[in-house]
């Protein structure tokens, strides 16, 4: 076999390794094919020592843990795989009889091993996010780098190769990853060109990198302040859409609601409308290369479309805005207020007397105001001598008199009722409720009158008059 | 001699050699030629794995008879790792030594 062979040979069963771990391999074999070949051997002798060369190619491989049976899935390409190789498992199975005492520790070793698997592959994806975060941020440099190398390779500069064997330099080549000139020999470059060369390199990706930088801070303000705007505008159609959710139900069962719906529902158009227009104004990087005619046509056809649209569904949100404000008004306009006195069947009077006791000359209090009404003082006849009455009329479904009498410094007495409350707040509200959402599907704005105490009557006995006072 | 027991000592001889003095793939092969039979179809395959697990460390450097070499060099790891195998290789020796000999007596 000839060199070139065993090394096509072996480079083709190391084609799933990297073209820079290949081309490692390849050159230090090829190097010590040669050094064989300088001391006398011939070529075949040097390469017998090899071995075979799929044994060589498996071994190399192990040293990599790679599957020996991989086959990518690579369409149009055929990969050759190793499919069954004996002899590589059958070294397993050597080890494998050798080390059975050790079978424990080897489970250890290989859960630990899956471990740091897990925890390399972990490692790896954040790193990966880290370099991502890293590429998107230096995205303007490498894209104004790329322009300037695409500029540089369309002039074909070519790479040294100084001193190199005809032979490497060829087989060099026929990795693929040097360009050689013809005559096999390097052409290097001349000093003062390099340098020139390189300043005017470092000027223009300083130019590139700021001007793509420039560029991206505008576009990225730009984009953050479009997407606060939207955001809170799709907030507030969010939230009137929900307002008008609520009205609907509430139209449907009979309240005058219609204009203030229609209202709604134009302002949700509004808002609706305004956030898709700012969605349309995003500002995309004008990408130069490799951009398709065709998709790029249709991407701002259908753009200007959206645009339209939208623009279209605004001017209808306001105008239904405008017609619900107008609705509003006149149902609103339309309204009548009503007063809803209480009846006198509702209303109770309630007597309580009060005995003076006789011979005692000291003063009588009353209080003076009772639930908000004032006290009358009576003089009447039929009442009997040293007693005083207390008359109250008042409204028994919101509360209950009640009469207390206290003993005073030196003898007085003081007189008093107390009120309490037969009903609850939440009992008055549930009372009324119905009548007053009548009242607002009838266009009414009813108003209850609410009395607990019509009157407070004190009758005394002319005689005692000048007993009582008040306090 | 038999494959496994040259294919156990490979590894030290190996490491011992770069320990005493970088070499490159050639250099190395004569060397360790000198202390047991070995091929170039065994060698560079284990250094590729000793590289790959960090053992070894590779640089290149100019030579003036031909393109630049790949030089190995031991690395700290490697240094613990050659340790290892040696005192595993010196308990080995005593104990299968030890064992011959007592079979040896006992026959007696």
């Amino acid at each position: 076999m000839k060199k070139q062979e065993f090394l096509a040979e072996l480079k083709d069963y190391l084609k799933i390794l990297q073209d820079e771990e290949q081309e490692d391999i390849l050159e230090e074999y090829s190097q010590h094919i040669e050094m064989k070949m300088e001391n006398g051997l011939s070529e075949e002798e040097a390469i017998r020592d090899f071995g075979s060369v799929k044994e060589l190619a498996a071994e190399i491989l192990a040293a990599y843990h790679v599957k020996p049976e991989y086959e990518p899935n690579e369409s149009g390409e055929k990969r050759r795989n190793f499919g069954k190789i004996p002899f590589l498992h059958q070294k397993e199975a050597e080890d494998t009889r050798d080390n059975r005492a050790s079978s424990f520790a080897e489970m250890l070793k290989d859960g630990g091993r899956k471990a740091v698997g897990l925890l390399r592959r972990g490692a790896k994806a954040g790193k990966q996010l880290f370099l991502a975060v890293i590429r998107t941020a230096a995205a303007p440099f490498r894209y104004g780098m790329e322009k300037w190398e695409n500029r540089r390779a369309g002039r074909g500069i070519s790479y040294t190769v100084s001193d190199a064997a005809p032979e490497t330099a060829a087989f060099a080549a026929d990795a693929g990853k040097l360009e050689v000139n013809a005559e096999g020999k390097g052409r290097g470059w001349e000093d003062g060109k390099r340098m020139g060369d390189k300043l005017k390199h470092l000027v223009v990706w300083t130019g590139t990198g700021a001007w793509s930088c420039f560029c991206w801070c505008c576009r990225a303000a730009w984009n953050v302040c479009l997407l606060f705007a939207a955001g809170s505008v799709a907030f507030c159609g969010f939230l009137f859409l929900f307002l008008l959710g609520t009205l609907v139900v509430l139209w449907g069962q009979g309240y005058p609601l219609a204009g203030i719906v229609t209202g709604c529902a134009g302002v949700v158009l509004c808002c609706i409308s305004l956030t898709v227009f700012g969605g349309t104004l995003f500002w995309k990087k004008q990408r130069e290369m490799s951009l398709e005619e065709e998709p790029l046509k249709k991407q701002r056809q259908s753009r200007r479309m959206i645009r339209i649209v939208m623009a279209g569904t605004f001017c209808a949100g306001v105008l239904a805005g405008g017609i619900g404000t107008g609705q509003a008004f006149s149902d609103f306009s339309g309204f009548s207020y009503q007063w809803i006195g209480a009846s006198e069947t509702d209303y109770e009077t309630q007597h309580f007397s009060y005995e003076i006791k006789s011979g005692e000359e000291k003063p009588v209090f009353i209080r003076q105001y009772f639930g908000g009404e004032r006290c009358e003082i009576v003089e009447d006849e039929s009442v009997p001598k040293d007693s005083v009455e207390l008359t109250v009329v008042y409204n028994p479904e919101y509360c209950r008199p009640e009469f207390y009498m206290e003993k005073g410094e030196a003898g007085s007495s003081y007189l008093s009722l107390h009120m309490t409350d037969v009903q609850s707040g939440l009992g008055m509200l549930m009372k009324y409720k119905d009548e007053f959402l009548a009242g607002l599907k009838n266009r009414e704005l009813r108003e209850y009158e609410v009395e607990y105490v019509t009157s407070v009557t004190c009758r005394v006995n002319p005689s005692n008059r000048e007993q009582i006072e008040f306090y | 001699m038999n494959a496994q027991l040259k294919k156990g000592v490979l590894e030290l001889i190996v490491l011992e050699s770069v320990r005493k003095r970088d070499m490159y793939g050639y250099e190395l092969v004569e060397e360790v030629s000198k202390v047991i039979d070995v091929n170039e179809g065994t060698i560079y395959p284990l250094l590729k794995r000793l590289t790959n697990e960090h053992y070894f460390e590779t640089y290149l450097r100019e030579s003036s008879e031909g393109p630049p070499r790949k030089y190995y060099h031991l690395t700290a790891a490697g240094v613990l790792y050659r340790d290892k195998l040696e005192t595993e290789w010196s308990e080995l020796q005593m104990r299968v030594s030890c064992f011959l000999n007592e079979q040896t007596k006992g026959e007696v």
